[in-house]
């Protein structure tokens, strides 16, 4: 039954917008891996980071300097929302992934670094508790890992 | 529905810097209610734009991007007057589009 909802629902969503300038983007969004319930599927099912690397096709953890964490904090007050910046100057990324160690879920993003999109992306996460973050960056077949510690003084989980 | 997203899109050189406000519970499954029962899972688990008919930005998010996203991009090949579309996907198959104009 869930999977004849899904399927309408995806129908639904592709008739919507045919023809619209902007149906690529939606033809993607709907193709890409039916995210329905099913989220925790593939990079994000990963339990660490090296089952993250090898989800996302590295064979080994090979460490990089060339990420920039922006005003990523050491120090978060509210680990209900800590802001994560990252940035590289290295060439041919594919893509970048988030992950936080301690968190009950460690993959929180995959940005995809298309043509034209630049490698730098920052967004607010919820942190369960003091972690170690890293960036995996995938270039070539590779992926290359940088981390940042955030010590939290109040935790992102629970009520 | 969900509220509309909040965009700001500006030129700053030659990159086109986005900046998006989404309004979204974004539930991890991991807290519980009042009388105990975990509260399911229900995030935005996709994010793309278009420029121009172009992808010029696709995510996927986990249950730890925090509640009323907040996401900062940048592309180029924008230039001003552009049209610039967000759109966002959450695990209930629920999704948003928005639109907002490259300025300067």
């Amino acid at each position: 039954m869930d999977d004849t909802r899904r399927g309408f629902i995806q129908c639904a969503g592709l008739a919507l917008c045919l023809g619209a300038p902007w149906a690529d983007a939606f033809a993607q969004v709907a193709g890409a891996s039916a995210p329905t319930q099913d989220w925790a599927q593939g990079v994000f099912a990963a339990r660490n980071v090296r089952e993250a690397v090898r989800a996302l096709g590295g064979a080994a953890m090979v460490e990089t300097q060339e990420v920039s964490w922006g005003n990523t904090p050491d120090i978060a007050e509210n680990g209900m929302v800590v802001p994560i910046a990252i940035s590289t100057t290295l060439p041919k990324v594919e893509s970048i992934g988030i992950l936080i160690e301690k968190n009950p879920n460690p993959m929180a993003a995959l940005y995809e670094v298309l043509p034209g999109t630049d490698p730098s992306f920052r967004a607010n996460f919820k942190l369960g508790e003091s972690s170690f973050v890293y960036a995996l960056i995938k270039q070539e077949g590779k992926v290359l890992v940088a981390r940042h510690e955030i010590k939290v003084t109040i935790g992102g989980c629970g009520g | 529905m969900a509220d509309p997203m909040r965009i700001r899109a500006r030129m700053e050189g030659e990159h086109c810097v986005v900046r998006v406000l989404m309004s979204h519970e974004m539930e991890t499954g991991q807290r519980k209610d009042a009388t105990g029962q975990l509260i399911p899972a229900w995030f935005i688990h996709r994010v793309t734009a278009t420029s121009n008919g172009r992808v010029v930005f696709s995510a996927t998010w986990g249950p730890a991007v925090s509640k009323n996203p907040v996401l900062q991009f940048s592309f180029t090949g924008a230039k001003v007057g552009d049209a610039i579309q967000i759109t966002w996907v959450d695990t209930r198959g629920e999704r948003r589009t928005d639109e907002a104009r490259v300025s300067a």
